[in-house]
């Protein structure tokens, strides 16, 4: 074990109208291979921000990103893209699935775009649809999938190129309480089958119990729940 | 009242609000609503204007109703005395001349009678027929005929008629051209925000509210269109009607018209939409942020893992998307096909309009004045082109058939098999023509008609068993004769059996050739011409001899002669001729009937009506609506698609890889619209073509047939293919291009990624 992903002094600014809105005050996180580790905080506190910045989908106006030791912040768009579809996956709150394509096809789109040399994705595949039980689903449109249907089959978009971090924000937030669950659930098992590590951003405080490490976010200042044991509940006033 | 319109008001302020503060999602609204406007304009103001030009034409020519030809003396004081009418009522004609003419042949002086009918035209001249026309005949010599010819006035009502009758179907068919447009557009706008419906919709909307709220907002933009696309018809039609220098006229009456045919139009237009989305299910709306309605459910999965990015993957995506984009394409593309069957509708309105047909007439009361030096003197009277001589005789109507080799015979042409015979095809669906003269195959052979010929047409004048024929029968090609094939002509001995009069057609034929005796006459092509119109039956030209055995009469003979002037006579010309043609036919008697039938003011007063011109400018604005239509669909439908660029983005392409995806897209959809315009072209040609050779005249209110080929107007067709292609790839192109500027991770994830942080 490594440290997979660490950011530094992360800060992000935002111009609304005439004020100058903080949304990432000098956050920084180290997160060590296969860990869980999740960011909770209540609406507007910036976490989402701080994921994509980790996540190479925004750039912060200071501060570096570094994944498996690069600086994502210095990579050229191309480069950041390529980069991206190769060690990272994400996964959304809405789950982003392309409409005209099937659960199968939007798994795999992922395998086209960065097709990793000496690496078998038939073999992949076959344990994120047997694991994420999508099997009886995979000719379907999403349209007639279920929400729950729906964000497993996300799930295993983001996990088909073995990344090397996952992000999730709010996975669960347009699920039902059960459906939480079992996606929750799915997602763990996943982790631990193929061994990738997860970062994930919610307020849903059952959830975030799950990790490994808990970090709360508030007001765009990022700090670590050092009170935090693994599997115990997590009280904290929003 | 004031009710309504305080209704009117509030609706119209509610939609103008509506309209206004989303002004750019109407503006393809506002395009098609300016093209629909100014396509009725201009239709309204020319058939205005086509109607007073006829008017001021035939009253500038004609001066009277009815001429009264070779009266003599009695007849002509008869008239002049009015020696009938009792009352003042019973008065139904004035005199507008007189005109008298010396014979030198037989010192004898005729007059020619000019009457203006009082009141109703056709009225007045049935009365008269009624009344003085037995007094009239009273004073003639036997196997004289009473000759008068109608001038181009007493036809002016039938004039107007059509006028209104072209208009009324151009405009029927033109608002539903129109309907479909911008139900096709509505359609395209309610599958993009059918989120905001599904809002609408769960907050209580109904069908009639979403009509309401939907004619009302088109109310507004046509409202804001109506002016400036008025006045647009205006400019055009003045130009098109300046340079003949008519003066314009503008009725109010056509903003009536044009805004009434738009009210019809947006009511229409607004229902259909309106009632699919009231059909939905709330939930489904609301939750279809994407074009996931607009993809064809497959039953598997394509093979991913061989792939090629973005080349593969966009023809997968459009085979997803095909119902959605066959429509679109279809309807895009409709529209400039539309425009090149307009030109090509053009170009067979002045073909029926030009096509050659005889300025006189000349009937002969009874076959025993034919003889063989009249028509080889007329044809060389000055003025006179071409002389034609019609003796025809239905071979139906006169129990006759003729069998044709069967190798001369098209399979598709579906002629009866005889029993008895399969080397020959039958048919009675035949016009037999007599030919004894060589004007008259001057006539078939003249540039003016510019058939197709094949072979040697003289041949029959001295040989009795040739036959001129044509390929064609009923306007379809049924035959491919060479010259020398065999034809043997029928002609009806006796009898076996009593037939059903009730059978028809070909089931008739059968049993003739059952029960029937005929003769055989054994004839060769000696020459095929095509060209004219065989709707009612395929012409064979035969020999006199022939022709009388046919027709079942040794004496039968020549009844009419045709006589062509020069194209470009004027009307003067066309009087010094007629007045030769009439010292001419004087010699028999009265017993020839000369008939005017006014081509030469009928060519000015139609050339005049500029319906090629507008039938061309008309195409234009069809065009118009062909980009429209692309953009809008493509615009909306791209930018639904941006959150599937953006996922590819994040999931790791690159913005030239997306690039590439539209450029794929624009590819194949700049293809297929080229092949389908060039298939729907071809198809619209083939139902006017279709149409105009299929079509009794009669059912539409014409009074000939012709034929028409098929051709392709190769400039529009250009135009036309160019737009699609370039529509077909820019539209994916622009609205592309827009989004990769606008484009960064970051927006579209802030966008897309459903936080609200």
């Amino acid at each position: 074990m490594g440290t997979i992903l660490s950011c530094e002094a992360v800060i992000k600014q935002y111009r609304q109208y005439d004020s100058i809105v903080t949304a990432v005050n000098r956050a920084s996180l180290r997160v060590e291979d296969k860990e869980f580790v999740a960011i909770i905080g209540a609406s507007g506190s910036g976490k989402s921000t701080l994921l994509q910045i980790c996540a190479g989908l925004d750039m912060p106006n200071s501060g570096g990103v570094f994944i498996r030791g690069h600086n994502l912040t210095e990579m050229p768009p191309d480069e950041l893209s390529r980069f991206r579809g190769l060690y990272t996956g994400f996964i959304f709150q809405k789950h982003n699935l392309i409409p005209q394509f099937t659960a199968l096809e939007n798994i795999l789109i992922p395998t086209v775009m960065c097709n990793k040399p000496d690496y078998s994705y038939e073999e992949n595949l076959k344990k994120l649809i047997d694991t994420l039980r999508i099997g009886d689903r995979l000719h379907h449109l999403p349209s007639e999938l279920s929400g729950g249907q729906q964000q497993r089959v996300a799930i295993a978009r983001a996990l088909i190129n073995r990344p090397s971090v996952v992000f999730a924000d709010e996975p669960t937030g347009n699920l039902d309480r059960a459906n939480a669950d079992e996606v929750l659930s799915l997602l763990l098992k996943t982790k631990e089958l193929l061994g990738v590590t997860i970062i994930m951003v919610t307020h849903d405080l059952s959830i975030a119990s799950h990790a490994d490490r808990v970090y709360h976010m508030e007001n765009g200042i990022l700090e670590p729940l050092v009170s935090y044991k693994k599997g115990d509940p997590i009280v904290w006033n929003w | 009242m004031s009710e309504l319109f305080a209704d009117i008001r509030t609706n119209l302020k509610i939609a103008f609000k509506s309209v206004r503060f989303n002004y750019k999602q109407y503006a393809s609204f506002f395009a098609a609503l300016f093209l629909i406007q100014c396509f009725f304009g201009m239709l309204t103001i020319s058939s205005d204007m086509n109607t007073r030009i006829t008017e001021e034409i035939v009253y500038e020519e004609y001066d009277y109703d009815v001429v009264f030809l070779d009266l003599n003396y009695y007849q002509t004081v008869f008239l002049q005395n009015d020696e009938l009418q009792v009352f003042a009522s019973d008065h139904i004609y004035d005199i507008v001349r007189i005109v008298d003419r010396y014979h030198a042949a037989d010192d004898t002086t005729t007059y020619d009678v000019y009457l203006d009918l009082l009141g109703d035209m056709q009225l007045s001249f049935k009365l008269f027929k009624n009344k003085y026309m037995p007094y009239l005949q009273q004073n003639l010599k036997s196997g004289q005929v009473l000759k008068y010819n109608y001038s181009e006035v007493y036809k002016l009502d039938s004039y107007r008629i059509n006028g209104m009758v072209s208009y009324v179907a151009i405009a029927a068919v033109m608002t539903l051209v129109s309907i479909l447009l911008i139900t096709s557009l509505y359609r395209i706008r309610v599958n993009h925000y059918k989120f905001t419906y599904g809002i609408y919709m769960s907050f209580g909307a109904d069908y009639k509210q979403l009509c309401k709220t939907s004619f009302w907002e088109m109310m507004v933009v046509s409202l804001v269109t109506f002016i400036p696309s008025q006045a647009f018809s205006v400019g055009i039609i003045y130009l098109i009607y300046m340079v003949d220098g008519f003066a314009f006229t503008y009725s109010p009456l056509v903003l009536l018209k044009v805004f009434i045919i738009n009210i019809v139009i947006v009511s229409v237009s607004v229902c259909f939409p309106m009632w699919r989305v009231s059909r939905n299910l709330v939930t489904k709306l609301l939750t279809s942020e994407d074009n996931s309605n607009l993809v064809s459910s497959p039953r598997r999965s394509f093979n991913f893992f061989n792939l090629t990015f973005p080349k593969k993957y966009e023809v997968v995506s459009m085979w997803r998307f095909r119902k959605y984009l066959a429509t679109m394409i279809v309807t895009a593309v409709g529209f400039s096909s539309i425009f090149v069957a307009g030109f090509y509708a053009a170009d067979v309105y002045e073909y029926t309009r030009s096509y050659t047909r005889p300025q006189y007439t000349v009937t002969l009361a009874t076959n025993k004045i034919y003889d063989e030096t009249l028509v080889p003197d007329l044809a060389v009277i000055e003025g006179i082109e071409l002389v034609e001589v019609t003796a025809t005789g239905e071979a139906a109507y006169n129990l006759s058939h003729a069998k044709i080799e069967k190798g001369a015979v098209l399979p598709t042409a579906n002629l009866v098999v005889p029993e008895d015979d399969d080397d020959f095809r039958v048919t009675n669906e035949i016009n037999y023509v007599m030919v004894d003269n060589k004007e008259t195959i001057d006539a078939l052979t003249s540039e003016r008609f510019d058939y197709k010929i094949k072979g040697d047409p003289y041949e029959i004048l001295t040989d009795e068993s040739a036959v001129i024929v044509s390929n064609y029968i009923g306007n379809k090609k049924a035959c491919d004769y060479e010259v020398g094939d065999i034809i043997k002509v029928a002609a009806f001995q006796s009898q076996k059996k009593q037939l059903d009069q009730n059978l028809q057609g070909k089931n008739r034929l059968r049993e003739e050739l059952k029960f029937y005796n005929f003769e055989y006459i054994e004839l060769h092509v000696c020459a095929v011409i095509d060209g004219m119109s065989t709707l009612d039956g395929s012409p064979m030209y035969v020999a006199k001899s022939v022709w009388r055995e046919l027709m079942r009469d040794d004496d039968a003979e020549i009844d009419t002669i045709d006589i062509y002037i020069a194209e470009d006579a004027t009307m003067d010309d066309a009087k010094i001729i007629f007045d030769r043609i009439r010292d001419y036919t004087s010699l028999y008697n009265g017993r020839l009937v000369l008939t005017d039938n006014h081509v030469v003011s009928q060519e000015i007063i139609t050339r005049s009506m500029k319906y090629y011109a507008l039938i061309i400018a008309l195409s234009f604005l069809v065009l118009a609506i062909s980009p429209l239509i692309w953009f809008f669909s493509q615009t909306l439908f791209v930018k639904k698609r941006e959150k599937e660029f953006s996922v590819l983005l994040w999931l790791g392409a690159i913005k030239t890889e997306i690039k590439k995806i539209c450029q794929e897209n624009g590819l194949i959809l700049a293809v297929t619209a080229t092949i389908t315009c060039l298939g729907l072209s071809w198809a619209l040609i083939a139902i006017i073509q279709w149409c105009v050779t299929q079509i009794p005249p009669v059912l539409y209110g014409g009074t000939e047939s012709f034929y028409v080929g098929i051709h392709i107007p190769i400039p529009a067709l250009i135009a036309s293919v160019l737009i699609s292609m370039g529509c077909g790839y820019f539209s994916s192109m622009l609205p592309l291009g827009d989004f990769l500027k606008r484009f960064s991770a970051t927006e579209n994830a802030r966008e897309y990624t459903g936080s609200d942080e």
